[in-house]
């Protein structure tokens, strides 16, 4: 260095280290700060999102001074198996932006009322200090009901306090089980799995107090009924790990990278290790460009395109060649070779019942229930057999409920004879019902030429019946005739190639799909040969696009088939894959007590909630679909002449089919009043009165105020904003608020009226006193409530969470304090009750309510005696509880107590045990255990010595400690009770993990996974991922259905008389939404009719998000339709213009993207849009835009009704009416003005 | 205690029955501590005219409907500046932290930036001048709810008009009129419609055939 360029006096700050790496210096730093102080934190905690949205997944989220200042994923997740990706990270944009409502001027801050509401009852108080007779004086008080029920949603909230606001609700309550009846009340909160113990805080309460608990799977559309049809399961899923172990794909329906948006890299990442992926979707959605084919069937007919693969399958894997693999799955596994008989008909033959051993003089020497055991042939010794495993057998103590391929009477083993084919002693013509054709033609859907019978040869063999000679075959040789597959019999309606017009040909899908022949047959042809070299790797993950349909049941029922062909369901990598909000509730049976109250009364009163609301908002008064349109032409029409839907109801609920709510036409608690005073038994009581005709369903007569639902809670949901199917008729007939009905009743449209239901001219409106939502952000529903609860947010309470799509179960955890005044849904309903019983001391004690129990799946009721469908009420026959309408139980009920009750583990623990799904066992270890860790209760009253459930940590710790899969004593102790009924070893599955207990803190530390347990059909092992059906295959536990096998045949009546009984393919129903609106329209402007399907948004679930600002950036700030470029042309629009939707249901207000993406005659309007974000006012209506349940209104299929047999059988969310919403027409036209009429007040 | 600041942070909280009994003794401390110009007690007179006269339930009605769900004049400072943004939860960290240094505990569970919290701060300092000094720092903010209100013809508008005559700066307009600006109803389809990207430029690539 030279001698000018040396320092000599300074020294350069910087250091460098002898490897010249590293330099220090001195410099300053403040620069730093900004990014430093960016990611400063206190603490993380662990938490996830309450959303149904399927994910459960693990957050942590960060806390500076007591707030949240945001979230990222963990990824900490059990690591999963050598060879498997691991379920890391887990998450999507819309729960790293969760943290944006926590501190949001949407936020619900405080407590609320209306303000005349809560002035009128100030008033009433001044007059009458006590608060239930101050809420009476109200009630009575004509003009101002009327006045604060027409305000509801249109603003005009006061601040309240939660001392005040828990003496209103309270009030009205005791008034409204004084006055009317407990069941009278009502709440409404879905999928307890996605925060379990708030959810069980609101039906807690209101089973305790005798309230209605609403069902929520089934009236969300999400429940695919063809799941209890088929397997006796509401819906029992692989894991999206499982998914891995697939090596051929079909998505049907389902957009995983949306919809499923932390699984989808199962799916994407399967496809690097060869496994082929098909996408079936009308569009071009985000799946398909996964895929390696994209099929695109006209929407809603998929059930064609699944018949004609069903038909490929079944020509080359059984009829061409037998494919050993297929054949002994189907023969062991499924209902294919049990006897049906055909019944004469005048055109020839039909299918009939299932042959049953009571069909015989001697009852094939069955003792017990001759008549729920179906019938099959012994291959080997040409005998009839009557099988293990059958439900008959599942309640007969024989220890014979198990798929061993045995005769239940004599041990000797059988081999199921498929088919009666080649040993048949004659072959006969047997019509089919079929819908594709011109009859049932829906003018925006294709249809074939065919007639309405379809005439099929069917080898029969004959036998001896009670009736004499008969002729009788398998449902396997139904099954290949209904497919139209030639067997050689000169069948002229049975194809003998795959190019002949005939149902259910490639060929013949194309007019109605318009999908190519060829990649149906390379399709159907590559699944199935995967399946038979795999032992049956084949999955179809199946969804929303297709389950949401009137006839989703043909559709799902049609995938299915083809999985039973092909073996794959119970096999790992393989099976039926449905993920519609499911959100399995992993623990249930430890949750079930705490939910509906059972360890202090039973039963509670559970409900159907589409049947419910189709009576309630009065959309039975707007029905336009007949069941002449629906019956099967084969179907007795004089049987359905006088009947519509809403009889059809009425009749299910008397024959117990069905819940009922309100349950009679008479306060229940007074009925037992009344009962005491004559000293008869109150269900004895109830039972004269029913029968002498004094009394009588309340469904009978929804309209009379006598039977209006009156107070109504929502939680954890937006019912009006996101899931009111009908909308309009809810605001109108339910809430009495400002709605846009657009159509006539059926009176005033020349209708016919119902035959079973009372009918007033006047249809009333504002059924409901009191509509009390709790909630975080200001949603469509908080909008429309008269009192509306701060709840705090998912950061903000402690709570459990487990999905289908993963198997750990997982915590929510108190990051911060709950925000402003908002309380955790635990402590709102635990204020309530508190105060409900210091307020009914006086007005209600210790009170006897008559309880109404639907004949249940999973109990013996499910062996009715309604297996004619015969009515009581018509058909003379003696009413028989629990046998041929719903069984009338007793229940006594402490009203001063439910405090005391509802924060302690109740008596019925101990003595009555604990169970699901037809077995129980005794629990009283674990009561002692949560006596110990929960502490127990030390005051005075009814729950003293009872473990303690004041927090929701502690009520968690209940859940965790009773359910076999966080527990594994209890597992392997309902595993041992399963034993008693299979006659075969189990426990040993859950053995290795017998003394583990997960508790609330070991989650926390880490998401935990489940204990395998009898719950549950699938196994959670090392050695293979969670997949449904896998202990009914490898374990041989019988499916809960009639035979015990996955059902394809259902025989039950109503389904003979709807021609559902086989599998087939049915158009979407004509809802005849817009015919009268067609007057209405000026000619000269333009406008479109088109289908209108609902799917999810990328960037919402359901309406969460919707109007979250970070979320909204991301799409067009608002409410968007899609249509296709055509079908935009067709009426001048261009992308971005505003566009109304309406037709009688209602009308909305939209943004239009056009785009290549979306087929011509499909409108696609997301599920769900939250109304309170950009919406102008409707120029048809003159109010603000709706949301497309607006335009909608919900229709019930009467086979959703029936009950009492085997795995058709009532539970809750379990099998009923579903709330299809794609069948729907609208008129689509330019919005000419825009208005907002929403300028803030001055 | 500087009276005059705790009066108006409790003028602008949520109107509760001890408020509406209140509001008659306000005048008179306010005359007491001498900080509001006539002009300004005049205004906060018309303010106690317009809402004694009503009903209590239909003050607050009119305070929900008012603050609560009018944007445009949220009482969160922040709202208007951070809006919807992630800087928003450490801004209001930082303000708690500014709090804390004056060995004051935030024991609500309010936010920090709502200004009756922030008033009820300022009613705490030393001197006036100080008190006029913190309350500058946010001044601009408060001046576009004060014009908004204007605009509205809301007597809310005198406590702020009130607010803003006690604070050392004035807030600066052309800044309000800019946070105003960002706020008025965006035209939608101009802020939608982006130029469509073009690859390579409008010119093509000269060497492709």
């Amino acid at each position: 260095m030279s001698l000018l360029d040396r320092l000599i006096y300074f020294s350069k700050v910087a250091d460098k280290t002898t490897d010249q790496h590293i330099v220090t210096t001195e410099r300053n730093r403040d620069s730093e700060q900004f990014y430093r102080n960016r990611w400063q934190y206190d603490k993380i905690v662990r938490s996830t999102h309450g959303v149904n949205c399927t994910g459960s997944c693990s957050w942590k989220v960060f806390v500076k001074n007591g707030l949240v200042t945001w979230e990222i994923q963990q990824t900490d997740y059990p690591e999963t198996r050598p060879d498997l990706p691991n379920h890391e990270p887990r998450g999507c944009p819309r729960g790293a932006s969760y943290s944006w409502y926590l501190y949001s001027a949407n936020r619900v801050k405080h407590p609320m009322v209306r303000g005349t509401l809560i002035d009128a009852y100030r008033k009433a108080k001044l007059n009458c200090s006590d608060p239930v007779e101050a809420w009476q004086s109200v009630m009575e008080d004509k003009v101002i009901s009327k006045k604060y029920k027409a305000e509801r949603g249109l603003g005009g909230f006061i601040r309240a306090d939660w001392e005040e606001v828990n003496e209103i609700i309270a009030a009205a309550n005791i008034y409204t089980i004084k006055k009317f009846g407990p069941d009278r009340i009502a709440g409404f909160s879905p999928i307890p799995a996605m925060s379990m113990v708030s959810y069980a805080a609101g039906t807690r309460y209101l089973s305790l107090i005798g309230g209605s608990v609403l069902s929520f799977y089934d009236f969300y559309c999400d429940l695919p009924p063809a799941s209890p049809q088929t397997w006796g399961e509401q819906t029992d899923v692989p894991e999206s790990a499982d998914w891995y172990n697939s090596s051929f794909l079909v998505l049907w329906g389902s957009n995983v990278p949306v919809t499923r948006t932390p699984d989808s890299p199962f799916f994407t990442q399967v496809r690097y290790k060869g496994t082929k992926t098909v996408v079936i979707a009308p569009d071009y959605n985000d799946a398909a460009k996964f895929s390696d084919l994209w099929m695109k069937p006209k929407q809603g007919t998929d059930a064609a395109l699944g018949m004609a693969m069903g038909h490929v399958i079944l020509r080359e894997f059984f009829l061409e060649q037998k494919t050993a693999y297929f054949d002994e799955y189907v023969r062991q596994y499924s209902d294919l070779p049990f006897l049906v008989k055909l019944e004469k008909h005048e055109k020839g033959y039909v299918a009939g019942a299932l042959i049953r051993a009571s069909d015989f003089a001697d009852k094939l020497n069955v003792d017990k229930s001759p008549e729920w055991k179906p019938v099959l042939r012994d291959e080997n010794s040409g005998e009839l057999s009557v099988p293990n495993g059958t439900i008959g057998s599942r309640w007969d103590k024989s220890q014979k409920w198990n798929l061993e391929m045995k005769d239940a009477r004599t041990g000797k083993d059988i081999q199921p004879l498929l088919s009666v084919y080649g040993k048949h002693d004659e072959v006969i013509d047997v019509a089919f019902p079929y819908f594709g054709g011109p009859t049932y033609k829906h003018q925006h859907f294709n249809a074939s030429e065919h007639d309405d019978i379809i005439s099929h040869k069917i080898p029969v063999q004959k036998i001896q019946t009670n009736e004499g000679e008969s002729y009788c075959c398998t449902v396997f040789d139904l099954m290949v005739a209904n497919y139209g597959l030639d067997r050689g019999l000169n069948d002229h309606n049975a194809a003998k190639s795959y190019d002949e017009n005939l149902p259910y040909t490639p060929l013949w899908q194309e007019q109605i799909t318009g999908v190519p022949k060829e990649q149906v047959i390379t399709v159907a042809r590559q699944f199935a040969e995967n399946a038979a070299k795999t032992k049956g790797r084949s999955m179809i993950i199946i969804g929303a696009g297709v389950n949401h349909w009137f006839h989703t049941d043909m559709i799902y029922r049609s995938a299915i088939n083809m999985l039973v062909f092909c073996g794959c369901v119970g096999q790992s990598g393989g099976g039926w894959s449905h993920y519609v909000g499911q959100e399995k509730l992993r623990p249930q049976t430890g949750w079930l007590p705490l939910a509906f109250g059972l360890d202090w009364n039973r039963p509670p009163r559970h409900m159907n909630t589409t049947s419910y609301f189709y009576l309630h908002s009065d959309q039975w008064r707007y029905e336009k679909v007949q069941l002449d349109e629906l019956l099967s032409p084969l179907a007795d029409q004089k049987l359905w002449k006088n009947l519509t839907m809403v009889d059809c109801n009425v009749k299910a609920e008397r024959m117990g089919w069905l819940p009922s709510s309100p349950q009679l036409n008479a306060n229940p608690v007074k009925l037992a009043e009344e009962a005491e005073k004559a000293g008869k038994k109150p269900e004895e009581y109830a039972l004269e009165k029913l029968k002498s005709g004094e009394i009588h369903f309340a469904s009978e007569d929804p309209d009379n105020p006598t039977n209006f639902p009156r107070n109504l809670f929502v939680w954890r949901s937006n019912l009006l904003g996101s899931s009111a199917k009908g909308m309009e008729y809810f605001m109108k007939h339910l809430l009495g608020a400002q709605n846009g009905v657009l159509g006539n009743d059926l009176k005033v449209n020349g209708q016919p009226l119902p035959s079973e239901v009372n009918w007033h001219d006047q249809a009333p409106e504002g059924k409901l006193d009191l509509l009390v939502t709790a909630d975080f952000r200001m949603s469509t529903t908080a909008l429309h409530s008269d009192i509306l609860l701060p709840a705090a947010s998912w950061y903000e309470k402690n709570d459990l969470s487990t999905s289908d799509m993963h198997p750990f179960i997982h915590p929510f955890h108190q990051a911060v304090d709950p925000v402003w005044e908002s309380r955790s849904d635990w402590d709102i309903f635990k204020g309530l009750a508190k105060k409900f019983s210091e307020l009914s001391t006086g007005h209600l004690g210790t009170e006897k309510d008559v309880v109404l129990w639907p004949l249940q799946h999973d109990s013996p009721m499910e062996m009715s005696e309604t297996a004619d469908a015969s009515d009581w009420k018509h058909d003379g026959k003696e009413l028989k509880p629990g046998f041929n309408m719903p069984k009338i139980v007793t229940v006594e009920r402490n009203y001063p107590e439910t405090y005391n009750r509802f924060t302690s583990l109740g008596p019925l623990m101990t003595s009555a045990g604990n169970g699901a799904k037809g077995i129980s066992w005794n629990t009283e270890e674990e009561v002692e255990f949560l006596q110990q860790l929960n502490h127990t209760v030390t005051e005075e009253t009814s729950a003293q010595g009872l473990p303690q459930i004041m927090t929701d940590i502690q009520a968690a710790e209940v859940i965790l400690s009773l359910a076999p899969e966080t527990n594994g004593n209890v597992a392997v102790k309902a595993w041992k009770a399963l034993e008693a009924i299979t006659g075969r070893n189990h426990h040993e599955l859950a053995a290795s993990r017998a003394d583990e207990k997960i508790r609330y803190h070991d989650i926390l530390a880490q998401p935990r996974k489940i204990i395998t347990s009898p719950i549950w059909s699938g196994i959670d092992s090392e050695e293979v991922s969670y997949n449904a059906g896998y202990t009914n295959v490898h374990e041989l536990i019988p499916w809960r259905t009639l035979t015990g096998r996955q059902t394809l045949y259902q025989d039950h009546p109503w389904m003979l008389a709807y021609g559902e009984n086989l599998v087939c393919y049915k158009p979407p129903i004509q809802t005849k939404s817009v015919e009268k609106i067609y007057n209405e329209l000026n000619s000269d402007k333009d406008y479109l009719v088109i289908n209108m399907m609902t799917p999810h948004n990328k960037w919402t679930i359901h309406s969460s998000w919707s109007d979250n600002l970070l979320m909204l950036t991301l799409g067009r700030g608002g409410p968007v339709v899609w249509m296709s470029e055509k079908d935009a042309d067709k009426i001048n629009l261009k992308d971005n213009d505003w566009v109304e939707i309406f037709n009688q249901n209602g009308a909305s207000v939209t943004r239009v993207i056009v785009s290549q993406r979306i087929p011509e005659g499909a409108l696609v309007y997301y599920h769900n849009q939250e109304r309170t974000v950009n919406m102008p006012v409707s120029q048809k209506t003159g109010n603000r835009g709706g949301v497309h349940n607006s335009l909608e209104r919900l229709s019930l299929k009467p086979t959703h009704m029936i009950g009492g047999y085997a795995h058709l059988a009532y539970g809750f969310n379990y099998y009923g009416t579903i709330g299809s919403n794609r069948d729907e027409i609208v008129v689509i036209r330019k919005l000419e003005k825009v208005e907002w009429k929403d300028e803030e007040i001055g | 205690m500087i009276k005059t600041y705790k009066i108006l942070s409790l003028l602008l909280s949520y109107p509760q029955k001890e408020l509406k009994d209140f509001l008659q003794d306000c005048l008179i401390l306010l005359r007491q501590e001498e900080l509001l110009e006539d002009k300004q007690m005049k205004g906060i007179q018309n303010f106690i005219d317009v809402f004694s006269k009503l009903e209590l339930t239909e003050w607050q009605a009119h305070y929900v409907q008012l603050f609560d769900y009018s944007r445009s004049v949220s009482l969160h400072l922040f709202e208007h500046v951070h809006g919807d943004s992630r800087d928003r939860g450490q801004a209001m960290v930082d303000l708690i932290r500014f709090y804390e240094d004056d060995d004051l505990k935030w024991k609500t569970n309010e936010l920090p930036d709502y200004l009756p919290a922030f008033l009820e701060f300022i009613s705490l300092s030393q001197s006036t001048q100080v008190a006029a000094e913190i309350l500058s720092e946010p001044i601009t903010i408060i001046g576009k709810v004060h014009q908004k209100l204007q605009e509205k013809e809301n007597a809310y508008q005198y406590i702020f008009s009130a607010i803003i005559s006690l604070s050392a700066k004035q807030p600066e307009m052309d800044k309000v009129s800019s946070l105003t600006e960002a706020e008025k109803p965006m035209d939608l389809d101009k802020e939608y419609s982006e130029a469509p990207i073009r690859f390579g430029g409008d010119n093509g690539c000269a060497t492709c055939h």
